[in-house]
């Protein structure tokens, strides 16, 4: 490790971080805990953490992200359980594996905590610079121009800033997020600025360029803010969060995070103001053709919803208040780029907000991303040596998918400064593993957002097991604290004894909805659809007192025994296709036996496992099949 | 409570540890896991033997299922009679001796019936072609021995080969040699084209058709569950502006059990189907019946020496049973004379009955033989009384050349549910004619028969297989018993997800089986699941924030 000295122009970071948006954030702490020393560089200390779009954090898939980012250690879930305005568990009526937490963030107090948490952070120098230029060790005049397939790895050693000043380091994480060669769009009118009227990064995306990195364009859109007095609440419909609202972080109890919470509003859209959009279609940006970048289907403009689905009479419009030390409100579901003056007409045709007064339009912004099959699964850059790359410049959509592959990208460039193999999470241990997985081995054709859907062993990749999934793993590696450790450790302890007593007391089931005169496990009862655990306590006289997220692990692991067994075996299978691992200098062209097709997507991506491979779309089950008689061959050969 | 279940790789990873684990572990990667295959390894056509082959883990626990020991041999010695019969087909677990011949008989699991007379190996790993516990069952040739077999292998957890999967397989077990791999890949692609033309052919057809429209309705349920998983906001929406909101049934039951059921519904007739589509790959069994003396054995002679082509030729399980294949202009016809059946008769009779019985329960078609000279008698009406409704009967009047007796009317009163009747003047009196190859029942008489009578009853029998009443308005179309295990497998999906949905379980639950049920039809079809369904949510639902 380098020795940091403050007063050393000349120092090498261990790590550089370009952005402090979620993903920069989580990146460049990770890599601060793990003793890296690292600078983390922003166009704005005020962006800091910002949420451009929605004030919310979580969600479905999105909130057993923030779990997950929470027990390996990062800092989402702390920051969100502080600031949070409103906190809600969705799918509450459905089963644990599909419940997510989401909450209405404070978007001021957030980004002011997490500064504050970035400025505290040992190691960690944070500090105000646009990158104009990524600088690699072996670079010379040669390479510029010749595509990227036929140049020789290079090495990076730093980046330039527009000032001019140059900080050398040996990793670099690029968390751009929407800031790239940005372009914001209100109907015809398109400006060079990033989120929320922060400056782009106007140079850094052309150098990469120069340098031979293939760049693609997406797009993404938000709705306008509108001043809450005035609103008329009389026609709105409010949404209130749990009481008592269940925290983020395992670090939290329920009485931590207790506080009066602040109500969304739900109202409608309708046909005249469907009808206004319609009309006007054509002066959208997209609609009129003024923008190319590639837009994500689920978050359609309300120009997209009228447009497809045009039986629809009304479409649900939830109002969201910004922070407390403001009366701004954000108006979810309702993204567009139609001129101002019809956005208002457009608005204001909806219940509620007829006297609206707007304090932001909606715009859309596009984007350069890279093509994240470029990225091996440690999100380090196939063709770069020590670049990393985290959040929206892979493609994907949303603060939490930013934070999850920002703490991972941080994590693996301090492992590769400290000469360690990186570290990766499969598809059948976090949602985090399942996002970095698509990404590089499907990629993604628009901006990607995490679904539970996507997660094919869901259930047991529960928000509420996601420290008993990763913790060890966050501590092993020097992210999570003991505390943390110790803290799951007592749980798993705690439901595991829980567990064995359930399974082991015998209980008269009078009373019980069991046959009178018969005996049963307490374990037994609960497997009953119609028992719950709290039907049981005048037959369990044994009962101890234990936390509830105790007794919730104990419950799930007997009533959903069988899922979760049918699951495990799944995962059984599917673990030991993972674990039969392909050379990564493997020549697949000269295998012999594959089809054109798939030595090309091999050779693209370079799969780290058979099983990896499998999922490439454009591989066969026969493609694999001669694979593995090669691989064999390989190995028995050495 | 263990943390086990969070970290299954690492399980994996010391269970896998030791190297004697090593090479079960490779072969398991390849596609199928730990699963045994099994396959006829024969040369398909009708040779006189058939080899059925399993490869895996449980190769021995399903061949001991299926097989069971002679336990004592009647007749033996005997001319004319050496085959053994089992006393019991109940399977008494045998133990095999690693690589010794055993004799016995295959027993169908369902019906407990004995499907073929067998030889049987069983090869324990790694002495075997594939590295893998082998058990060999040699059957007679024929397809429809062979096919039973693997069905009842498939039924006690075998599941289907992939091309060349044995070669494969073998392989990856270090049981061929390296220079070998060459030739193993260009086994596989070669196996593989054969069987994408296969695929290919079958998307043409009306099965591939039948199973998108249920992979279809299966997509709709599970986009419908995706939607209200990851969109519950906007889906609680959807519930707010539905009347059935004041119904106490959960409000995902009716969007979800009537696609699953009418999924169900159209595996269902396509397994229906499955049945009736082995008779025209395998062929139909036709059983002739009646009580002695009525020209049964005239009309199996006659029928052999028309234009039919002869074969194969399987003699029962006793001498006064006999079968024989016939090619009816493409259509194959099993053809089984049987001994007549009547009240008072001996001890060695009986036994003859009850395999006339027996030929009867096996067939598709009865072919059920009165004597046109005479009144119908007790002996008729008992055997009519024995018929059963669901089986297609077919009445032979013969004896027309004589003075007829026995009226059209009187017959169909005597079978009501006979779905035709035909008149033939087939009597016993020795053949004299030339014949135009060797007889294979030498004490049998033939002699030539006015085909018109004959043809029309060929010609009957040709369109129950190939058109008729049993063929055409079914769904003709699952002929492969792979097709089969799967559409079985993807049904009993579908009916565990029905039976979440009836105990309120949530949808989570509902949608493990359903995605099953889908990925099974995908592979019939060759279509893989992608992203398919988060396709479907942003297409046909307005979600997102």
């Amino acid at each position: 490790m380098t020795q940091a000295s403050e007063t050393n122009r000349q120092m090498t970071y261990d790590v550089i971080v370009v952005g402090a948006g979620h993903a920069g954030c989580e990146a460049a702490l990770s890599a601060a805990r793990l003793g890296c020393q690292t600078l983390l560089l922003t166009i704005s200390l005020d962006s800091i953490a910002h949420m451009p779009c929605n004030p919310s954090i979580g969600g479905t898939g999105k909130g057993q992200l923030v779990k997950e980012i929470d027990a390996l250690g990062g800092e989402m879930g702390t920051v969100i359980d502080k600031v949070f305005l409103q906190s809600r568990m969705l799918n509450r009526s459905k089963g644990p594996a599909v419940w997510s937490p989401r909450a209405q963030a404070d978007k001021a107090r957030y980004h002011l905590e997490m500064k504050r948490i970035l400025e505290q952070r040992e190691n960690l120098h944070l500090r105000q610079g646009e990158v104009s230029e990524l600088l690699f060790a072996e670079e010379t005049d040669v390479m510029k121009g010749v595509s990227f397939e036929n140049r020789e790895v290079r090495k990076i050693c730093g980046v330039r800033l527009k000032s001019g000043t140059v900080c050398r380091s040996r990793t670099v994480v690029l968390a751009t997020g929407t800031y790239l060669n940005s372009r914001v769009f209100v109907s015809d009118h398109a400006a060079v600025s990033g989120p929320s009227g922060f400056a782009a990064s106007t140079l850094l995306a052309d150098a990469m360029r120069a340098q031979g990195f293939e760049l693609r364009r997406f797009k993404t859109g938000t709705p306008a803010r509108v001043l809450g007095r005035s609103l008329d609440y009389t026609k709105l419909t409010s949404q209130l969060g749990d009481v008592p609202p269940l925290p983020f972080s395992y670090l939290n109890r329920p009485e931590d995070v207790a506080r009066d919470q602040v109500p969304c509003w739900l109202t409608y859209t309708n046909p005249k103001g469907h009808r206004i959009v319609a009309d006007n279609i054509t002066k959208t940006a997209p609609y009129g053709g003024h923008t190319t970048g590639v837009g994500p289907r689920y978050c359609l403009s309300i120009e997209d919803k009228v447009s497809r689905f045009p039986d629809r009479e009304k479409h649900q419009v939830f109002l969201e208040p910004e922070g407390l030390e403001t009366d701004e409100v954000y108006i979810q579901g309702m993204s567009t780029s139609l001129p101002e003056d019809i956005q208002e007409a457009f608005y204001r045709t909806i219940p509620g907000l007829e006297q609206a007064i707007f304090t932001r339009y909606a715009y859309s912004i596009e984007y350069d991303c890279l093509n994240p099959l470029v990225l091996e699964p440690s999100l380090a850059h196939k063709q770069a040596k020590g670049l990393y790359c985290a959040g929206q410049i892979n493609g994907t959509s949303g603060y939490e998918e930013a934070a999850a592959q920002g703490l991972m990208a941080g994590v693996n460039a301090a492992r590769f400064c400290k000469g360690e193999t990186p570290f990766l999470l499969g598809r059948d241990e976090a949602y985090i593993g399942v996002l970095i997985d698509d990404l590089v081995t499907k990629g993604t054709d628009e901006p990607y957002r995490i679904m539970t859907s996507r997660a094919e062993f869901r259930l047991v990749l529960r928000q509420d097991n996601a420290d008993l999934r990763l913790t060890e793993k966050g501590y092993e590696l020097g992210l999570a604290t003991s505390e943390r450790v110790q803290r799951m450790r007592a749980k798993r302890a705690g439901a595991a004894k829980e567990l064995a007593r359930l399974r082991e007391t015998r209980v008269p089931a009078a009373g019980t909805k069991v046959k009178n005169g018969t005996t049963a496990t307490l374990a037994e009862l609960l497997a009953r659809p119609e028992i719950s655990y709290d039907d049981l306590a005048m037959v369990d006289q044994t009962r101890p007192d234990l936390p509830p997220e105790v007794v919730r692990q104990a419950v799930i692991e007997i009533k959903y025994a069988g899922y979760i067994e049918k699951q495990n075996r799944q995962i059984a299978k599917f673990a030991k296709a993972e674990n039969r691992k392909i050379p990564q200098d493997l020549d697949y062209a000269a295998l012999g036996g594959l089809r054109t097709e798939a030595v090309q997507k091999l050779s693209q991506i370079r799969p780290a496992s058979i099983g990896q491979a499998s999922r490439i779309s454009g591989v066969s089950p026969a493609d694999i099949s001669v694979l593995m008689i090669h691989l064999t061959k390989i190995n028995v050969e050495r | 409570m263990s943390v086990n279940n969070y970290k299954p790789m690492e399980n994996l990873v010391s269970r896998a540890g030791t190297k004697k684990n090593e090479s079960t572990t490779t072969n398991a990667i390849v596609s199928s896991g730990q699963e045994t295959i099994a396959a006829v390894s024969t040369a398909s056509g009708m040779g006189g033997i058939g080899i059925v082959r399993l490869s895996g883990d449980s190769a021995e626990e399903i061949l001991t299922n299926l097989f069971a020991e002679t336990q004592g041999i009647r007749g033996q010695g005997e001319q004319g009679d050496r085959r053994p019969v089992p006393l019991s087909c109940v399977p008494l677990s045998p133990v095999f001796e690693d690589r010794r011949m055993r004799h016995g008989w295959i027993v169908d699991p369902v019906s407990n019936e004995t499907i073929d007379e067998v030889l049987c190996v069983l090869m324990r790993a790694p002495h075997s072609y594939t590295g893998e516990d082998v058990a060999e069952i040699q059957c007679h040739g024929g397809p429809i021995p062979l096919r039973r077999i693997l069905g009842a292998a498939y039924a006690f957890g075998a599941v289907p080969a992939e091309p060349g999967e044995f070669t494969k397989r073998a392989f990856l077990n270090g049981r061929l040699d390296l220079v070998q791999a060459g030739a193993v890949i260009d086994l596989i692609n070669s196996r593989t084209d054969l069987s994408y033309r296969a695929a290919s052919e079958l998307a043409a057809g009306r099965l591939s058709a039948q199973i998108r429209e249920a992979r279809e309705l299966l997509l709709e349920v599970l986009a419908e569950i995706a939607a209200r998983i990851d969109y519950p906001e906007a889906y609680e929406h959807e519930v707010k502006i539905q009347p059935f909101i004041d119904s106490t049934e959960p409000s995902w039951n009716d969007a979800l059990t009537s696609p699953l059921r009418a999924a169900d519904k159209i595996l269902h007739d396509l397994l229906d189907g499955a049945d009736r589509g082995k008779l025209v790959r395998d062929g139909m069994r036709v059983s002739i019946i009646g009580r002695p003396n009525v020209g049964k054995s005239s009309l199996y002679n006659a029928m052999l020496r028309t234009d039919a082509a002869i074969v194969a030729e399987e003699p029962g399980t006793t001498r006064d049973t006999l079968e024989t294949w016939l090619d009816l202009g493409g259509a194959t016809v099993a053809l089984t004379d049987t001994a007549g059946i009547r009240k008072d008769a001996g001890a060695v009779e009986q036994a003859g009955i009850r395999r006339a019985h027996e030929a009867y329960d096996r067939a598709d078609v009865c072919l059920f033989v009165l004597d046109g000279s005479a009144p119908i008698s007790e002996e008729d009406r008992q055997i009519a009384r024995s018929l059963r409704e669901d089986k297609p009967t077919i009445l032979v009047v013969n004896k027309n050349d004589l003075q007829t007796q026995l009226s059209d009317e009187d017959a169909f009163d005597l079978v009501p549910s006979a779905i035709a009747l035909v008149r033939t003047t087939l009597t016993g009196q020795r053949d004299t004619g030339q014949r135009d190859r060797p007889s294979v029942l030498p004490e049998q008489d033939r002699r030539p028969v006015p085909l018109s009578c004959l043809a029309e009853l060929e010609s009957l029998l040709y369109g129950l297989v190939t058109g008729g009443k049993m063929a055409a308005e079914q769904n003709f179309l699952v002929t492969r018993e792979a097709h089969k295990a799967a559409l079985e497998n993807a049904s009993t999906e579908i009916g565990a997800g029905l039976m979440c949905i009836a105990a309120d379980d949530p949808p989570e639950f509902v949608e493990i089986s359903v995605r099953e049920a889908y990925r099974i039809l995908g592979e019939i079809i060759g279509e893989e699941v992608t992203d398919e369904v988060i396709n479907r949510v942003f297409e046909g639902f307005c979600v997102g924030k």
